[in-house]
């Protein structure tokens, strides 16, 4: 059962939190002070280097080999140093919070929606080659299972120059919060809605353009105006479209689109709807040099878990009025990466 | 005169390209109210599994129940026009849309097992209809425009092409609607 008021959770704040959050606290301000500490001779070895580099008559190419070397190794030294915070926040502040909302909901918080499941849902068009991410939530809200992460899916560009040293270089496909549930109808073929720019920024011309996009399949065109405004569809099967997006969900997910006020791709495959929101900022993650104890940063979390398992909510999952009627498991992916740490940490 | 044939050429590929376009947008319509058809069948097949399911609990909707097997019958008997099917299927749905209304007065119906999965595909079906209607009024809207906009609009003249008409939702669909709205979607 979803709980969802916010004096109750004040309350919960104060005699759940509060204990775990005073003891963190302390912990980060410890955290803190080894990062100054960190950021303290990393300058003065620079500064040094700067000097040596002076002093020596040296071209200034000794202090770039510096930074060079410098900027990995504190990158790598920071990530270490708060790491053992970060995990104690997140199995102590966040996973409370989690089962707060749900207590039948398992939080993993290395965990994520593995890369083969955001290949499934063909909503990028570039293929991710590297699909990192963390904070799973999974589990079954009334008559749907779901289960969400957050996830960086970046593509591998590799070049050779002339001299023969290959390079690799990853960039960006998404970033962001991706959800996965059982769709509560039957259908066989792929549904994509996707964010309209072309339509928003040249009109019926964009229309046109969107008609060209072959590799996404056909150009199912909504009457819903509105919804019409922010996405666009693509389907290989006309009728089936209209079937997945009825009048009620299109309106559910124009909605959304409007409550989240980002971008937002949905794609039905294979009998499961996916739902990806970008988010440039990171989620679930403790701040590290402001302090943690305030209840406007906790009751962030909160907004946005509810946000997330409220998917299922505002897009309808639950009713189970079509011949589809029990939930489909999916993949019990939480319980993998609680017994097998994810080998690249995010 | 080189010019003059470029300029033919060009006009003579403009119309070749129109009339395909005019024609596949004429097919595509044929081709969506086929699959329309075909989940009327589909739901006419479901109705003497209704009426088996539930007359043995409704004695005081005799009517109904015989009405919707003689719509049935007549959906089936063939040498329908398009216009005779849409509204013989009206009918349909709301002679269906009675006997929704009235096993709420039957508990023991509602909660025979049997019924409930009937009455889930007969939900199903009823949205495939509606997903399909959807489907078939893009495509004429599609059609009209290409039949009413320039330059299209010249071609569609000269094959005699004529705008046609969307599926409207009519009285008896309207009030189908309410029992749709027993189920809360």
């Amino acid at each position: 059962m979803v709980r969802s008021q916010r004096s109750d959770f004040a309350h919960f704040y104060v005699t759940v939190l509060l204990k775990d959050l005073k003891r963190l606290e302390a912990a980060r301000k410890q955290v803190v002070y080894k990062l100054k500490l960190l950021f303290g001779i990393a300058a003065a070895v620079f500064l040094t280097s700067l000097a040596i580099d002076r002093g020596m008559g040296l071209s200034g190419s000794f202090p770039i080999v510096v930074g060079i070397l410098l900027v990995p190794a504190v990158t790598f030294l920071y990530r270490f140093l708060i790491s053992g915070y970060v995990f104690d926040f997140k199995i102590n502040i966040i996973k409370k919070i989690v089962g707060y909302i749900d207590p039948d909901l398992t939080y993993a918080p290395a965990g994520h929606i593995p890369k083969w499941q955001v290949v499934a849902s063909r909503i990028f068009s570039k293929h991710p080659d590297r699909v990192r991410g963390d904070d799973l939530v999974e589990g079954r809200v009334g008559e749907t299972n779901m289960q969400f992460s957050e996830i960086h899916a970046e593509a591998k560009h590799e070049s050779r120059s002339s001299s023969g040293t290959r390079s690799r270089r990853w960039s960006t496909i998404f970033r962001g919060l991706f959800f996965v549930a059982d769709f509560n109808k039957k259908f066989e073929g792929k549904t994509l809605v996707l964010p309209d720019t072309a339509e928003q920024v040249l009109g019926v011309m964009g229309s046109y353009f969107q008609s060209l996009n072959v590799t996404r399949g056909d150009l199912v065109k909504m009457e819903d105006p509105e919804f019409e405004k922010y996405f666009v569809v693509y389907g290989d099967d006309q009728i089936e479209a209209r079937y997945i997006l009825s009048t009620s969900l299109m309106r559910r997910i124009t909605e959304f689109r409007k409550k989240t006020g980002r971008r937002i791709c949905v794609s039905f495959m294979g009998s499961h709807v996916y739902v990806a929101i970008p988010y440039s900022r990171r989620l679930f993650e403790p701040r590290v040099f402001r302090s943690i104890l305030g209840f406007k940063g906790i009751e962030q979390y909160l907004e946005d878990f509810e946000l997330f398992i409220g998917i299922v909510e505002d897009l309808n999952l639950n009713t189970r009025i079509w011949t589809k009627q029990a939930a489909e498991p999916l993949s019990p992916t939480a319980r993998y990466f609680m017994n097998n740490p994810a080998p690249e940490p995010y | 005169m080189i010019a003059l044939l470029i300029i033919a050429g060009i006009v003579a590929l403009f119309g070749v390209g129109m009339y395909n376009a005019l024609v596949g947008k004429k097919n595509t319509i044929k081709n969506m109210f086929g699959a329309v058809d075909t989940l009327l069948k589909k739901r006419y097949d479901l109705i003497p599994n209704l009426v088996g399911a539930v007359q043995s609990y409704m004695k005081h909707e005799r009517e109904i129940l015989t009405e919707v097997t003689r719509l049935r019958a007549e959906a089936l008997s063939g040498n329908l026009t398009d216009d005779q099917k849409i509204e013989l299927d009206q009918r349909i749905s709301k002679a269906i849309g009675g006997i929704m209304v009235a096993v709420e007065n039957y508990p023991n119906l509602k909660a025979n097992e049997q019924f409930m999965q009937l009455q889930r595909t007969l939900t199903e079906i009823e949205e495939q209809i509606s997903a399909a209607r959807r489907a078939y009024n893009a495509a004429v809207t599609d059609y009209n425009n290409a039949v009413e906009m320039f330059p299209t609009k010249i071609m569609a003249q000269l094959m005699n092409y004529r705008t046609k008409r969307v599926f409207s939702v009519g009285s008896a669909e309207r009030e189908c609607v309410d029992v749709h709205g027993l189920f809360q979607r």
